[in-house]
């Protein structure tokens, strides 16, 4: 009875326990703020951040610039993972491809994406494809050397019983090699999921007429520091979000593996 | 009871397949080291063959080369009177690991397999039925003990018609009991299917309960052979089977001179 109980209070506790810091850190926050020992502008209280989210969402800002950055977001981590996919696929399974392709790939990742910014607005302007360039960049690359990875790391011992049981070379790919390297695959989706938000965050801020980050660099200009930490939140929010889809996926697709359940 | 006779019918079917493997003059070289030296080697159609030998002495590389997962540097092997050109389609190969796919079911690795897609689940069953662990057929293979996760093998093998099983070490990594439970299990299985066999291993006792015939290798060729013509199951504890043991273990630890 005693040992149910304490079980059943282990488990309030290990839910509860991620939340007691951003929890106390607000309260805190919101004391200060409210005792006036920091000047309003620099930062306003959690509550008055609150309310000013209410009042972008009532209005339909937030929402619409939500959607904008979520399009880009989504958009530019297909382009750039399915390129990033099939690239790892060729230089994973023919060894001529990852010869020719792979130490020049190798060299380009060696260079921030971000670095190219200057020459991207020179190409592209600011317009959507500047910022659709950049994020594909970002996500090729966490992809690409994640997945090579997991295809090259494939048990050798696990293909030899797939061709003496003989599977075909689609079958020994898609029942052996992928299923193989799906945890490395998917530890890269994790990664450029990461690189996706901040590329946004950074591309909307450069140069840009909606989206998050541009609600935000506006907000700047009209000294509305609660719009301003109202962006911060919600790409807090969105990144946690796309990490803990991520981890369920994980924990569903890896459920075979005694690491992940 | 009906069942049963049935799945006997459908194994009784399959001795006459049993293949005979001949290898001529074979040789295998891997980057200037000779690891077999021209190696006439033979075995009878249903026959079990084991191949005895200190570790590097090319046992493995003769199973890989008669599976067709190496090429020979010179000689050739011939499987069911079959010059070998590729993968041979009669050979399963047993490694010491079971090289199970975490990623799928117990049964849907044994239905991998099965040759006929229409028939997969029932073999699967079948096959899991005659190892003993049909009721672990949902399982992921992640959970099952080493011993367990062998016969799982074994039964993969079965599922897939194989004429011709090679085991390369198959229960090294056991402990000695389910050891002792797995060699029943091989012998009972070759006995109700009669495919031919060889299996390699270092240990003796393993090789005397249960070749036809015993080939000792050193470094490279096949120095002693002794047919066992002891009853089966054979008796561990008799005084035949410990002169043939003790026979065997000199020859290799190289005190018959």
């Amino acid at each position: 009875m005693a040992a149910e109980s304490i079980a059943y209070r282990n488990r309030w506790i290990r839910l509860a326990a991620p939340w007691l810091v951003p929890i106390g850190l607000i309260l805190f926050w919101q004391i200060f703020a409210v005792s006036g020992l920091i000047p309003h502008r620099i930062l306003p209280s959690p509550v008055e951040v609150m309310q000013a989210g209410f009042h972008l969402t009532v209005t339909g800002e937030m929402p619409a610039h939500l959607w904008e950055s979520s399009q880009r977001a989504v958009i530019g981590l297909l382009i750039g993972g399915t390129i990033g996919f099939v690239f790892a696929l060729l230089n994973g399974l023919f060894g001529p491809a990852h010869l020719v392709f792979d130490s020049s790939l190798q060299m380009l990742r060696n260079i921030p994406h971000l670095a190219m910014i200057p020459l991207v607005i020179l190409w592209f302007g600011i317009g959507e494809p500047a910022k659709m360039f950049l994020i594909v960049i970002g996500v090729f690359f966490p992809i690409y050397i994640n997945t090579v990875h997991g295809i090259r790391s494939t048990d050798p011992k696990l293909i030899e019983m797939g061709r003496i049981y003989g599977l075909t070379p689609w079958e020994l790919l898609f029942t052996v090699v992928l299923p193989s390297a799906l945890p490395s695959i998917l530890v890269g989706l994790r990664y450029a999921l990461g690189i996706m938000w901040l590329t946004l965050i950074v591309a909307e801020t450069v140069a840009c007429d909606n989206g998050i980050g541009y609600m935000t660099m506006n907000a700047r200009e009209f000294l509305q520091t609660d719009v301003v930490l109202v962006g911060i939140l919600l790409y807090a929010l969105l990144g946690k979000l796309a990490d803990t889809v991520t981890q369920a996926l994980e924990r569903w697709l890896l459920r075979w593996n005694p690491a992940y359940r | 009871m009906s069942n049963n006779t049935l799945l006997e019918a459908r194994l009784v079917s399959r001795t006459d397949k049993a293949v005979a493997v001949r290898t001529h003059a074979l040789s295998k070289e891997f980057s200037g080291r000779l690891v077999l030296h021209s190696l006439d080697f033979r075995v009878d159609p249903g026959e079990l063959v084991a191949v005895v030998g200190k570790s590097g002495c090319g046992k493995s590389t003769l199973l890989r080369l008669i599976c067709g997962l190496e090429k020979p540097s010179s000689g050739w092997v011939e499987v069911d009177g079959e010059r070998l050109n590729g993968l041979s389609r009669h050979a399963r190969l047993m490694f010491q690991d079971a090289a199970l796919l975490p990623w799928k079911s117990v049964k849907a690795n044994v239905a991998l397999a099965a040759p006929r897609k229409s028939l997969r689940d029932r073999v699967a069953e079948d096959a899991l039925q005659h190892v003993g662990l049909r009721d672990r057929a949902q399982e992921w293979p992640s959970i099952l003990s080493g011993g367990q996760r062998q016969r799982v093998a074994l039964a993969r093998a079965l599922a897939s018609d194989a004429n011709l099983l090679l085991f390369d070490e198959p229960l090294g990594a056991l402990d000695a009991l389910t050891r002792l439970e797995m060699q029943a299990l091989i012998e009972r299985l070759w006995l109700e299917r009669r495919f031919s066999a060889i299996l390699v291993t270092h240990d003796v006792e393993e090789a005397a309960a249960l070749a036809d015939r015993i080939l000792l290798m050193e470094g490279g060729r096949v120095t002693f052979q002794t047919t066992v013509s002891l009853e089966r199951p054979r008796d561990r504890a008799s005084a035949e089977f410990t002169a043939l043991k003790e026979a065997i273990l000199e020859r290799i630890l190289g005190r018959h001179a």
